[in-house]
């Protein structure tokens, strides 16, 4: 018995060191490029990151900057490829998956390495309110850009209680976010998992518990260093969904801390032809011409009175 | 003359009890307002059980005691898709002290990496490509719906096959034998050779508790016929309560009655080897057809998949890059092609004796190793390869 198991071992030794050969090869550009074909993986290295990380190091790169327009996937759809030549503002645009967590992080980053700021502008979909750090694809959109960076911080303590006794604490520290995020085999794997046994697949809040916490602090934040918030809408589709969804928002907000700040927001939204968006939140590629988003920004601008001079329209 | 009444009232009592709750867990899917009940393994063991009391009941098994029997039916490496074991075999096995064994411990583990090689590397991976032409066959060309139709005789095998093979391995581990379930069915050269060779447990199952006691081939040809027709026809309803089941069984049951009444071309065995391969392909065509009835939703769909190859079989559309939009990439479709013939010629090598589990495992330990590695991380890199996709399976035979 004692042969065959140290049998078993020199078997496993050179296995290990095979398997973990070709992980390590999926860290190297190289290596991903030939083994995220093979292993099917190719849309999950950096999956979150390449949206947020830019986002991150942006927002804490100190610059002439006085006002900073946060947003998700949408706002981003929307000002993507308008040449910003502003010294003014600074655009960040990120994912609904990011959550308003991962927003008020960006805020803070940018109002802590700006101390000339003026203005924080945050431009989300009514169902960007609901994400948490639990929905699907928060880990790899909030988690890990954010872990990598070590800006986790920001959130308040029971927010990151509430990561750890979902992730566990060892899936936080930033080394163990590195060998994720680095190789899209460990990431695909994990990702899965969440996905799969973890993660809530669907989200019936309105607005999370995270969402109005972070909202209302951020709002306390900017007053204290007399900076101003605005909370702003992008193009919403004109859905039986949205419409049923931005009832119950109201509702939701009504005779809170935050009601004050989704009176405007409620006010500047304007609805678009369902025909125009592919999933109910997103234009179809035919309506991302800059002619119809240039549009949607005069509208926008109209509406609030805000975000005036922001963009140098591409002729 | 009471006791027997008895005993035979016992027996028809407990029977009775294990068909309701069978026939009564396969027809929830019938009943569109039932949440259906879904009990792991119930097909396998209530045949298992069934077996037991006949057994029983003829005097061809001894009563055992609570504690064998139990292990007889829970038996873990088949207690959801079998074999269907024999309660004198398993019984016997189970109770017999055996020492742990390295060589038989490394046959065990050959044969589970063997299984995990046919369903990871071939059927879970033809099992996306069948999927995606079943789920819009209209979408699909006569020529892709024949390649996949084809390519399901494979699916089914390699899937019911792996499980096979790791059943038999992960019990062969424990020191204990399980009956083959399968010995190379497509290289067969007629459908009652087929029988003899696919899902073999099931096929003595049906002949021993179904056909025989029908009448099996004593009462002449006419009742012979009829009876392997009422066998293949359980079978089907074994599958599962649909039509399309029945018409898989039904077909079976037609081609064995055809062959069994003497047409030439069934039943001359040649000799040479173009005769052998000719009868090779005719019977894997035959039973690739009724495939596409049990792989379908309904008769209707089958009817579809059929016309539909008929109709507009333009082989030309095969090479028009239709292959490489089923869901799977080129290097994942290269490395099922390679594994494909790996699993022909290893079967052609087995069936002619030129290979087997004892030649290899008597091999030099580099050369096993080498082997040993190099499936292990195939397995591995096809499963994660099909993970997060939504297209990892079960095995087909375990949903029965």
């Amino acid at each position: 018995m004692k042969k065959t198991i140290v049998k078993t071992i020199a078997f496993l030794i050179p296995l290990l060191l095979i398997l973990a050969m070709i992980d390590l090869a999926s860290f190297t550009s190289v290596g991903d490029a030939v083994l995220s074909k093979v292993f099917m993986s190719q849309n999950y290295r950096h999956v979150g990151s390449m949206v947020a990380s830019p986002a991150i190091k942006s927002a804490q790169t100190e610059s002439s900057h006085t006002k900073v327009v946060l947003g998700d996937s949408m706002f981003t759809h929307v000002f993507a490829e308008f040449g910003v030549q502003n010294d003014d503002y600074l655009i960040l645009g990120t994912n609904m998956a990011v959550t308003v967590d991962g927003q008020y992080i960006l805020a803070r980053l940018f109002l802590d390495s700006h101390p000339k700021a003026t203005d924080v502008y945050l431009v989300l979909l009514p169902v960007s309110f609901a994400g948490r750090y639990d929905s699907a694809q928060s880990y790899s959109y909030l988690i890990e850009p954010f872990g990598r960076a070590q800006t986790l911080s920001y959130l308040s303590e029971d927010t990151i209680n509430g990561m750890k006794s979902h992730y566990g604490s060892l899936f936080l520290k930033k080394n163990v976010i590195r060998f994720l995020d680095g190789s899209s085999i460990n990431n695909k794997i994990y990702l899965y998992y969440l996905q799969k046994h973890v993660n809530k697949a669907d989200n019936n809040d309105i607005i999370s518990d995270e969402a109005a916490y972070y909202l209302k602090d951020l709002s306390e934040i900017c007053k204290e260093r007399n900076v101003n918030l605005h909370l702003l809408p992008p193009p919403v589709c004109d859905s039986a969904d949205n419409a049923d969804r931005i009832n119950r928002l109201k509702e939701a907000t009504k005779n809170t801390d935050i009601e004050d700040l989704f009176d405007k927001y409620f006010e500047c939204i304007s609805l678009y032809p369902e025909y125009m968006f592919m999933d109910g939140h997103h234009f179809k590629s035919e309506y991302l011409d800059i002619q119809t988003r240039s549009d949607c920004i005069d509208d926008m601008q109209n509406k609030s009175g805000e975000l005036q001079g922001l963009i140098h329209k591409v002729e | 003359m009471v006791h027997n009444t008895s005993r035979r009232f016992r027996m028809i009592l407990i029977i009775s009890m294990v068909l309701i709750a069978l026939i009564g867990i396969k027809i929830q899917p019938l009943f569109a307002n039932i949440k259906p009940i879904q009990i792991f393994g119930i097909s396998f063991y209530s045949l298992r059980l069934i077996a037991y009391v006949v057994d029983v009941y003829h005097g061809q098994e001894e009563v055992h005691g609570l504690e064998d029997y139990l292990c007889f039916i829970s038996f873990f490496p088949i207690f959801t898709a079998g074999p269907i074991e024999k309660s004198e075999h398993l019984i016997k096995e189970l109770s017999v002290y055996k020492a742990f064994d390295e060589k038989i411990a490394y046959r065990g583990f050959i044969m589970i990496l063997y299984g995990l090689f046919f369903k990871q590397v071939i059927a879970d991976r033809i099992g996306v490509m069948v999927d995606e032409v079943y789920g819009d066959i209209s979408g699909y060309s006569g020529a892709v719906c024949l390649l996949i139709v084809v390519l399901y005789s494979v699916q089914i095998y390699a899937d019911f096959a792996g499980y096979s093979y790791i059943a038999m391995g992960m019990s062969g581990m424990l020191g204990i034998d399980v009956v083959k379930n399968f010995n190379r069915p497509y290289l067969t050269v007629s459908i009652r050779d087929f029988w003899r060779r696919w899902h073999i447990s099931l096929s003595r199952w049906l002949r021993d508790y179904i056909y025989i006691p029908l009448g099996g081939n004593k009462k002449g040809q006419i009742r012979k016929s009829i009876n392997i027709m009422i066998t293949f026809l359980i079978s089907g309803l074994w599958h599962g309560i649909g039509l399309n089941f029945l018409v898989w069984g039904g077909l079976h049951g037609l081609y064995q009655v055809v062959e069994d009444t003497g047409l030439k071309l069934f039943k001359k065995k040649s000799d040479s080897l173009i005769g052998r391969v000719l009868h090779i392909i005719l019977t894997f065509i035959l039973v690739t057809i009724a495939w596409i009835f049990f792989r379908s939703d309904s008769v209707s769909q089958a009817t579809e998949m059929i016309l539909r190859i008929i109709t507009d079989c333009n082989i030309g559309s095969l090479t028009q890059g239709t292959i490489f939009e089923l869901g799977l990439g080129s290097i994942q479709i290269t490395g099922l092609l390679i594994a494909l013939i790996i699993m022909v010629v290893s079967d052609i090598m087995l069936e002619n004796n030129i290979i087997s589990l004892d030649k290899f495992t008597s091999c030099p330990a580099v050369i096993r190793w080498v082997v040993s590695y190099v499936m292990i991380i195939w397995v591995v890199t096809a499963a994660i390869q099909l993970y997060g996709t939504g297209e990892t399976a079960g095995f087909i035979y375990a949903a029965f």
